[in-house]
């Protein structure tokens, strides 16, 4: 049987389609698996808006009294806002922070065990004048509290 | 040495865990004033916190914490000689961990 070059390329081709699609089928397990180890997706270049859907997956946002977010109000330096979030919601999972105006807007996730009580602080970089939110997923629902930090020195120039 | 510190101090029924890890956070986003290459990104992605090697923090990071990055967390109880140990990973598959004793 003879095969013009054009067959022999669309064959082939098909065939390429199809290992793709099995090693596919096999990297899928694997992705799932990084998705838990470091949630990529949830820290890719995005909008604020487009980030916190990822996080909450469309859940409402409950504004809350009950977190504490202790920030300051201006930031000399961006490079370095040292933050303070406690809360006194029970059953406190995960604490998220944002950055609404940062090219990456989430900076963490912490995920708390119950012999953690729900206070911890850390330092964030921030590009520029921004609302800095902390949003606590307790008992399954989003709360969150949020603060303005004024920068006068961005953190994120080269 | 290790990149970890850890400092620990016991309070009335709870004991606060500190740590400041040694690591340059690149965003990936900078350019080498120099030679005007962007700097590849270089971050911890993941941070656990164990107390005597029970996980109590996981912690996923991304290039917004500030290089050479401090934590702290306050645990319920936590007796003297209690172990904690702190281990990072991050994007380049760089890790390290560090044990320490509730004194």
């Amino acid at each position: 049987m003879t095969q013009t070059r054009r067959q022999f390329i669309k064959k082939s081709l098909s065939l390429g389609g199809a290992f793709l699609g099995s090693s596919l089928g096999v990297l899928k397990p694997l992705l799932a698996q990084t998705e838990t180890r470091w949630p990529i997706s949830k820290f890719a270049h995005l909008t604020y808006q487009t980030a916190l859907k990822r996080i909450t997956g469309g859940q409402p946002l409950i504004p809350s009294k009950d977190i504490t977010l202790t920030i300051p109000r201006i930031a000399e330096n961006g490079a370095l806002v040292p933050f303070t979030v406690s809360s006194t919601l029970d059953m406190a999972e995960s604490v998220f922070i944002l950055v609404k105006n940062n090219p990456v807007p989430l900076i963490a996730r912490f995920t708390l065990s119950p012999q953690i009580n729900s206070q911890l602080s850390a330092r964030l970089k921030m590009a520029e004048t921004s609302d800095v939110v902390s949003i606590v997923l307790a008992n399954g629902h989003y709360y969150y509290t949020d603060k303005t930090v004024k920068v006068t020195l961005g953190g994120c120039g080269g | 040495m290790s990149s970890i510190k850890i400092r620990t101090k016991r309070q009335a029924d709870s004991t606060q865990i500190r740590t400041l890890i040694a690591h340059p956070m690149e965003t990936g986003l900078n350019t080498d004033s120099k030679t005007k290459k962007t700097i590849a990104a270089h971050f911890i992605q993941q941070l656990t916190v164990r107390h005597n090697d029970i996980i109590i923090v996981t912690t996923d990071l991304a290039s917004g914490i500030s290089r050479n990055p401090y934590f702290s967390f306050e645990m319920k109880g936590g007796e003297p000689g209690d172990k904690i140990t702190i281990q990072w990973t991050d994007n380049q598959g760089n890790s390290d961990s560090q044990d320490t004793l509730i004194q």
